[in-house]
């Protein structure tokens, strides 16, 4: 605001100056010309009929003004003609227009000859910055009352203007991680009104996954005193036990709720890996065929422990752009799933079909299948399937999503096996 | 005294099926909540040990259904919800105590004696009768200024006894105070129970009332 005022104030300055020189210089011009015109007319008409001149009369020693000029003829070094003899202007020669000093004064003077002749016309300086002041003052004037009318108009139309930024960003100083409430939308000029729109966007996007992740610490919390819990009534269960194999037990069950502790952490930890905007390492070209197999590798054991047979159907290589650890992660979490879900001697199926432009991983089972009220949920994070025997965190599909998401991979669910069961259908972009 | 635990961790139900009843309550565990609705109104429990976070329907809509339908059940709310929100509302909805995940054993059961004796009308942590004294806490029974060494499911008995004075208990309620779901009882169980404890502190200590069931016998002049 107050550099507007001062850029105001200094151009007004230069302004005023240079409309002074401008004025000066061609008020100068056109004196100056008009005193050639003078002497020239005089040249033609007087001097060429060789008229007798009349002298100019009385004691008058000053000119009347900017309009009058002095004129002398001189024939050789002799004054035949003044036209204010009072004013004693010596003999100047020939010359064009120039500055002279007589009496203590500037004098503008001009010289003609013309044979033996000599015109002088002059003018006396200050005479004729009179009335440069005189038309100065007139343009100045007004100017100068405009001056601080504009200045107080523009004062209060710039601050009217840039009111409802001032109300704006006050309002934004006042949102925080906590309260990130839209800005008011009316009464927002025009030119603002993008941008405020852009804000809230960006506020409400901002709030939303504040919100995701508090809600994700609060859980996460919730869930990690289960385990604790568990953990400390065996404790308590172990310590007041009598006999040997009370004691075992409680042991055995002790041991069971320290891994299950470990592995909610290691699954937290994951999804955090997995996040969205947690640094990964940059996608490479990876055959998820390979990836599968390794993977395999991990669970033949656990499928042996249950009587499951693992079925890889024969695939040729199919190659998409990925991650090749979180791949391994999210095809781990689905095949434990299916084999932890399914019946003893149950069966889970892996297969990869490359199509043009995509890639199809589907991992089968002829488990008990989920039930359809559940599916939209089993993506949410702790969400686990009501009845569920087997201890799990609810933590493992919510990765894969995570990863899924990630490779830009759409996942669908199915009918499994035999006709019962379930199929999780991830399709890659190749 | 029959405890009803609603839990839907399996690891944490079993862990305090397991730790009550060693400490001698008859223990029943279910994991959602309408299986718990439902257990409420087969059968009179003691207490109740309500989770909040559970399938079917939340722990809080079980105890509000339960106080609308004037079951006055004592309810202890044991959630891993620590929100001064959740304990206000909990204790507002009809809750008679609210403790938090992860808890000691110990507190619980000290918790337990706590709401018995209110719901039993007095604020003496031991139980005189007659000559005999019973303290919950310590699992000891005084008989005649003497210790006096007692089962886990004969102290449990003893103790329905002598919870309200002059109390008839049948054979009926008895078993259903002493055994949970799924324990073997055998058809004179009870009786054992008595001969054990007659054995111990004298015949006249429990009476037998055809038909009905046994009281304690309180008055003074019989045992002197």
């Amino acid at each position: 605001m107050l550099s507007i005022l001062a850029i105001i104030c200094l151009s007004t300055v230069i302004m005023v100056a240079i409309t002074y020189y401008e004025l000066k210089e061609e008020l100068d011009e056109l004196f100056d010309e008009n005193m050639v015109q003078v002497a020239q007319a005089i040249a033609v008409h007087e001097l060429a009929q060789k008229t007798q001149i009349p002298q100019g009369q009385g004691t008058r020693n000053k000119l009347k003004g900017e309009e009058e000029f002095l004129i002398q003829i001189w024939d050789k070094d002799t004054l035949t003609y003044s036209s204010l003899p009072a004013l004693a202007l010596p003999y100047q020669g020939e010359g064009g227009v120039r500055t002279i000093i007589h009496d203590h004064q500037e004098w503008r003077y001009y010289g003609l000859s013309q044979g033996d002749w000599l015109i002088q016309v002059s003018q006396p300086l200050p005479e004729r910055h009179s009335v440069i002041w005189e038309i100065y003052s007139e343009i100045l004037i007004p100017m100068l009352v405009q001056f601080p009318i504009l200045l107080g108009v523009i004062w209060f139309f710039v601050g009217y203007g840039f009111r409802p930024l001032g109300q704006i960003s006050s309002s934004i100083e006042k949102r925080s991680s906590v309260f990130l409430d839209k800005l008011p939308e009316d009464n927002v000029p025009q030119e603002v009104s993008a941008m405020v729109g852009a804000l809230n966007d960006l506020f409400e996007r901002l709030d939303k996954a504040l919100k995701t992740q508090r809600r994700f610490t609060a859980d996460a919390a919730h869930e990690l005193r289960t385990p604790l819990t568990a953990v400390m009534l065996q404790l308590d269960i172990l310590r007041r036990a009598k006999s040997e194999e009370e004691k075992q037990e409680a042991v055995k069950e002790l041991y069971k709720g320290v891994e299950r502790s470990t592995h909610l952490v290691q699954q937290l930890l994951e999804l955090a890996r997995q996040e969205p905007d947690a640094t990964g390492l940059p996608f490479e070209r990876c055959d998820l065929q390979d990836v599968l197999e390794d993977v395999l590798e991990h669970y033949k054991l656990l499928a042996r422990d249950k009587h499951i047979t693992l079925k890889t159907s024969n695939s040729k290589r199919a190659h998409i752009q990925g991650d090749k650890n979180a791949l391994s992660i999210m095809i781990g979490n689905l095949l434990n799933n299916a084999i932890l879900y399914t019946q003893n001697g149950g069966m889970v199926s892996l297969s990869i079909t490359a199509a043009p432009g995509r890639v199809m991983l589907s991992v089968s089972d002829n488990g008990p299948g989920i039930p359809e009220e559940e599916i939209p949920r089993i993506f949410d994070r702790f969400y686990r399937v009501v009845g569920t025997k087997t201890t799990g965190s609810g933590l493992g599909l919510s990765i894969v999503k995570t990863i899924a998401e990630h490779h830009n991979a759409a996942i669908t669910l199915e009918q499994g096996l035999e006709g019962r069961g379930t199929t999780f259908k991830l399709v890659f972009p190749a | 005294m029959r405890i009803l635990v609603v839990e839907d961790d399996t690891m944490i139900g079993e862990g305090l099926q397991k730790g009550l009843k060693q400490s001698g309550y008859a223990v029943d565990w279910v994991q959602d909540g309408r299986s718990a609705a439902l257990a409420i109104v087969s059968q009179p429990y003691d207490l109740m040990i309500l989770d909040l976070g559970l399938p079917e329907q939340s722990g809080m809509s079980v105890l509000q259904d339960m106080r609308k339908s004037h079951n006055d059940t004592p309810v202890l709310i044991l959630t891993a919800r620590d929100g001064i929100h959740d304990k206000v509302s909990g204790l507002d909805s009809g809750a008679d105590d609210y403790m938090l995940k992860p808890f000691a054993l110990e507190e619980l059961e000290a918790r337990i004696r706590m709401i018995t004796r209110r719901k039993a009308g007095h604020a003496q942590p031991v139980l005189k009768r007659g000559a005999i004294s019973l303290n919950p806490a310590t699992h000891e029974v005084f008989f005649k200024n003497a210790k006096i060494a007692l089962s886990g499911r004969e102290f449990s008995l003893l103790h329905d006894l002598m919870k309200r004075p002059g109390a008839v208990l049948s054979k009926d309620q008895l078993e259903e105070s002493l055994y949970g779901w799924n324990e073997e009882i055998s058809s004179n169980a009870i009786e054992v129970h008595i001969h054990q404890i007659r054995k111990k502190m004298g015949n006249d200590v429990i009476k037998n009332i055809r038909n009905v069931g046994y009281t304690l016998q309180t008055a003074e002049k019989d045992t002197k």
